[in-house]
């Protein structure tokens, strides 16, 4: 192209080629082919998509291409970010472009699963280092033949969230079984204290939490994962006991939690009107540093004792597209991101509440409730991510329909659970 | 439908030659088709390709990623025994004829109340039409608050000694819905008002005098001269008043997400969180496709009885 200015002419064949190529994708159903050949030629271009879009964490994501091409100069990486609701309903075409994003931001579980099952994602097991990984985040991290296919970089936790000097003030301390935090919850009402916070205006998916955690303290891991996976039924009498031992709580609600958006409930949290909240760290990010320092967690009670301990651990990391023109490019930075360096750096900048997932790296802004939760998940003898992320959106959809008119109708249990089944057999496609 | 040829003539107009104008007639003729046909061709390319698309999407299972598989009809027939989409349809019908009728009734009011001039009569149009102005998704945020467990509606409720009927509005299945209509009223009621007060304008005031004269009271004149002069800006009314119920999305997503339970939800919020948000185009799709028909039907039978009303009379 030597013209510097581009001719009328030119320009509307341009509009004319956009036209016919949009008139050819618009064949919406059409799955293009993977390119043939991987080109190997001077084209080095690498790209990140990232979905990280806080000012600290773009920073920190530039940090870490800024550093891998220090160590592999022959690389031009290029960062794009997108806005995280955006970037999730766009990954699956991303994934099928014939020139697709090499790297992509991504989480563990069943939908990284997925993609990998239809044959979208990069084999990473040569990127994927074998000390530094515990063992339920290297099987978290594979497909179901076994081969790696995302490489953990931070994690956060789930966990019943106080604030100390709330309950040094109401004399009270953490519970360890449900017995305990059943009466916790009635001491605290007796002080004219709202117990639970569970605000549902716009997070209605906080109640898959509650979900989540009674299923693995009284069924078990094992369970929940064929349950999410449609092996079993919700109408199953396991998932009614899960009701039953729920309807215990539900009187220390907040009942204003109904009308409350997650801002606002975790406002009068903050203000210690509810005295716990069943939440991951990210519930304390923009409060006052005053309050950071305040704040911890405990484990959810343990309902049955006989049933190994597990936790809910969502972990972040990326994932390569399998049609990604530089695979050899993708893995290098996968590599890379594996490794206790980047991920010191990555969070170092980002300044997230979060644990770094490879056990060799330090936190790099330690605290003692950063300590806490990596200490609980580490002694945990499986870890979960979460109710969509070991399932997906649609599931999600039924869950917080059945749960939220559970809470309104705790003696309409059967209903629900049965309503339940069908709208998730529906959203199968069964 | 005159001014075209008249337009082409004037264009032709001092070019001397008879023979030299009807080439150039022939060639503006080239290209008033072309500024007919290329934006006819964008709009099929843009909007009615894809249109078509997601009918014949609306007819198989897809997630998206693995190849769609054709179920013909298997979308359609789920939505029988859907209880979510009979929650949905019901809501809309609701929304169509509380949202809709109340909106023409309130926005034909304010017209009439606000036609006449008088001191200061600017001040209240712009007031009542102000509400179009905010983005429905700010609107919706400042209804949140009214909204709120300890919000301004259960604040006066409280004041008025009516505490019992405090309640949390958008969190209770009986009220989701209503409590929703009601930012989404207070803001088409400005909107329709505005469509009628530029209708009023057109009504004779010769007419009103000579009534007048005749001895005909306010609400006789009312009927017999005023709605009939409002005759084409009722259908105009109308059309939007139907369009704009059954696409009505933002206020419904942003207050309650068609929660609690489904009990708010909207064929829109549904096929947004099915189809867009979810991973079901095909069932996504035929919820589309459900809602355009529904929406082309009742504009449909509402032109053809009106045109045929014209025609009797």
């Amino acid at each position: 192209m030597n013209h510097p200015t581009v001719s009328r002419r030119g320009f509307l064949s341009g509009v004319g080629a956009l036209g016919l190529a949009s008139a050819l994708s618009a064949c919406a159903t059409s799955t293009p082919a993977a390119p043939a050949a991987t080109g190997s030629g001077s084209s080095k271009a690498l790209l990140l998509k990232s979905r990280e879009t806080s000012d600290k964490s773009r920073k920190a994501m530039q940090a870490l291409l800024d550093e891998f091409v220090k160590a592999n100069p022959q690389y031009k990486p290029t960062l794009n970010t997108m806005e995280a609701a955006a970037f999730q309903q766009q990954i699956r075409a991303d994934l099928t472009l014939s020139t697709p994003p090499d790297v992509l931001t991504w989480f563990a579980g069943e939908i990284a699963s997925n993609f990998a099952k239809q044959g979208l994602l990069l084999d990473a097991t040569s990127a994927f280092p074998a000390q530094g990984y515990s063992d339920q985040f290297a099987k978290l991290s594979a497909d179901a033949s076994g081969k790696k296919i995302f490489i953990p970089t931070n994690y956060y936790w789930w966990g019943m969230f106080y604030r100390t000097s709330q309950f040094e003030k109401w004399g009270v301390s953490e519970p360890k079984t449900w017995d305990e935090f059943v009466a916790l919850c009635k001491t605290l009402q007796g002080k004219g204290v709202s117990p639970l916070a569970l605000p549902l205006a716009d997070a209605a998916w906080l109640t898959a939490s509650w979900f989540d955690y009674l299923n693995l303290r009284i069924n078990g891991a094992t369970f929940h994962r064929a349950l999410l996976a449609g092996q079993e039924s919700y109408t199953d009498p396991r998932v009614a006991k899960v009701l039953d031992v729920w309807r215990e709580v539900l009187p220390y609600l907040d009942p204003a939690g109904k009308g409350l958006s997650f801002q606002e409930g975790s406002a009068k949290w903050q203000q210690g009107k509810d005295a716990m909240f069943l939440c991951g760290p990210f519930l304390a990010d923009s409060m006052p540093d005053d309050v950071k320092a305040d704040i911890s967690f405990f484990q959810f009670p343990i309902v049955d004792p006989a049933v190994p301990v597990a936790e809910e651990a969502p972990l972040d990391g990326f994932i390569a597209s399998a049609r990604s023109a530089d695979p050899d490019g993708a893995l290098a930075f996968l590599k890379y991101a594996a490794t206790p360096a980047a991920q010191e750096l990555y969070l170092k900048i980002s300044q997230n509440t979060v644990i770094p997932a490879n056990s060799q790296a330090k936190s790099p802004y330690s605290t003692p409730l950063l300590e806490k939760g990596r200490a609980m998940v580490a002694a945990a003898a499986d870890v979960t991510q979460f109710f969509n992320r070991d399932s997906n959106d649609d599931q999600l959809n039924a869950l917080t329909t059945a749960l939220v008119k559970f809470i309104d109708k705790p003696g309409d249990a059967a209903g629900i659970l049965a309503q339940w089944q069908d709208d998730s057999a529906k959203a199968r496609g069964n | 439908m005159t001014a075209l040829p008249e337009a082409v003539s004037r264009g032709s107009r001092g070019t001397g030659a008879p023979s030299r104008g009807g080439r150039r007639g022939s060639r503006e003729a080239a290209v008033l088709l072309a500024f007919v046909l290329v934006p006819f061709a964008v709009e099929m390319f843009w909007t009615f390709w894809p249109a078509l698309n997601s009918v014949y999407i609306s007819l198989t299972r897809w997630d998206g990623i693995s190849p769609p598989v054709f179920v013909g009809l298997g979308n359609y027939t789920r939505m029988w025994s859907d209880e979510t989409f009979r929650t949905a349809l019901r809501n809309t019908v609701v929304w169509l004829v509380l949202f809709g009728g109340l909106s023409v009734l309130g926005g034909l009011g304010l017209a009439l109340l606000l036609d006449r001039p008088r001191r200061g009569i600017g001040i209240y149009r712009a007031v009542f039409f102000l509400p179009v102005v905010f983005s429905m998704v700010v609107s919706a945020l400042v209804w949140r608050m009214i909204y709120q467990p300890d919000g301004v509606v259960n604040g006066l409720l409280t004041a008025v000694g009516l505490k019992d009927q405090a309640r949390i509005w958008l969190g209770d299945p009986d009220t989701a819905l209503y409590a929703l209509i009601v930012p989404a009223l207070w803001r088409q009621v400005g909107y329709i008002m505005v469509l009628f007060l530029a209708g009023l304008k057109t009504v004779d005031p010769l007419l009103h005098e000579a009534a007048k004269t005749d001895g005909a009271g306010a609400l006789a004149r009312f009927r017999h001269i005023t709605l009939p002069q409002l005759r084409p800006v009722s259908t105009v009314v109308l059309a939007v008043t139907v369009i704009d119920a059954l696409r009505s999305f933002d206020i419904v997503w942003a207050l309650t997400k068609g929660g609690p339970y489904h009990s708010s939800e909207l064929l829109s919020t549904y096929q947004f969180s099915t189809g867009v948000l979810g991973s079901q185009l095909g069932y996504g799709s035929a919820l589309a496709v459900v809602i355009f028909l529904l929406t082309v039907a009742t504009i449909v039978v509402y032109l053809v009885r009106s045109l045929r009303d014209e025609e009797a009379a």
